[in-house]
């Protein structure tokens, strides 16, 4: 490294022991003739003090009782996922339905309307046809000339055919 | 715990803590803090079949600073101060005049929650997460040199800050 790159950046990546060895060795060559490099690196390291000083930070109880009793957020289906821990896309392609299953749910209400529409009607119909009955208990009546049962009632039982 | 897995249980309990204190140094309130970490478990208990085992700390340190800058993110549709357009640009002051008073106020979370979210977020995964700068430029997706700056950078800002707050 030259020595015009060598900034005053690579203080802190001093004191986290992020540098290489040569870099390493610069900066201690130019923290030995500056006495700016050594005030600043001072600071920074009583700053870094400071903050790997900061306790650790409790949550509230009842936070955490909340937390375990159950899911961590009800619903959280409106919120964004921009981390690479939620796949979104392959979020929706396990919920979305496979085509040939859109194609057999099609088909399936398809038949249900077919059933309804020419089933269903057919099983309410009178058996045997009230017309026809009629019909061919009128014909016998005037064939036969029987009084008595011109005048009676169609006594065919019918049922409703459910 | 399944092939060095955990279950979601397992890291809420053995690992809320850790999860709890990175999201606070980074929100800097309490409110804040709890619905990162509501939103960051969420996302873990979703992530844990694909959590590969190992840094399992380096991989909440992840997920909740993911989940901290999407709110940032949000918020900025409202801003309330006014950031730097550039954070690599700015310049950090000169050494403090009486630099033999050591002493940090105490009002050092603070200090920290002032910060810019360009220079608090690497620092807090520094300093309060102890993730490595190679991490964290993998977290945030900039290039460690970037990360090098923004952690002195940010580490000279709190200073100024904390002198300043204190004089």
């Amino acid at each position: 490294m030259s020595e015009h790159e060598l900034t005053e950046d690579l203080l802190s990546a001093y004191l986290d022991d992020e540098l290489a060895a040569s870099e390493r060795a610069e900066v201690e060559a130019r923290l030995a003739a500056s006495t700016e490099w050594q005030a600043i690196l001072d600071e920074v390291r009583a700053t870094r003090g400071a903050l790997r000083g900061l306790p650790a930070v409790d949550g509230p109880p009842e936070f955490w009782a909340r937390v375990m009793a159950g899911d961590p957020v009800p619903d959280a289906t409106g919120r964004a996922a921009s981390d690479q821990v939620i796949d979104l896309g392959a979020e929706r392609r396990r919920r979305r339905m496979p085509r040939w299953a859109v194609a057999a749910a099609g088909a399936a209400a398809a038949a249900v309307i077919v059933v309804g529409v020419v089933a269903v009607p057919q099983r309410d119909r009178v058996r045997p046809a009230v017309a026809v009955l009629s019909n061919e208990h009128a014909a016998r009546s005037s064939v036969g000339n029987d009084v008595i049962s011109s005048l009676a009632s169609i006594a065919v039982p019918t049922k409703l055919g459910r | 715990m399944a092939d060095g897995i955990p279950t979601w249980e397992e890291v809420a309990r053995d690992h809320g803590r850790f999860l709890y204190t990175v999201a606070y140094r980074l929100a800097g309130n309490d409110d804040d803090a709890q619905d990162l970490v509501q939103e960051a478990l969420l996302k873990v208990r979703r992530g844990l079949e694909r959590y590969e085992p190992g840094s399992l700390e380096g991989w909440l340190a992840r997920i909740v600073t993911n989940v901290f800058l999407d709110d940032m993110r949000r918020r900025k549709r409202r801003p309330t101060s006014a950031l730097p357009d550039d954070p690599d640009r700015v310049v950090p002051p000169a050494p403090a005049a009486d630099v033999a008073s050591r002493e940090l106020p105490v009002h050092l979370q603070e200090a920290l929650a002032a910060l810019p979210e360009d220079f608090r977020v690497p620092v807090v995964l520094c300093d309060v997460a102890d993730q490595s700068y190679e991490q964290i430029a993998s977290t945030l997706g900039v290039p460690v040199g970037t990360v090098r700056s923004r952690i002195h950078r940010g580490r000279r800002l709190l200073r100024t800050t904390l002198t300043e707050g204190a004089a």
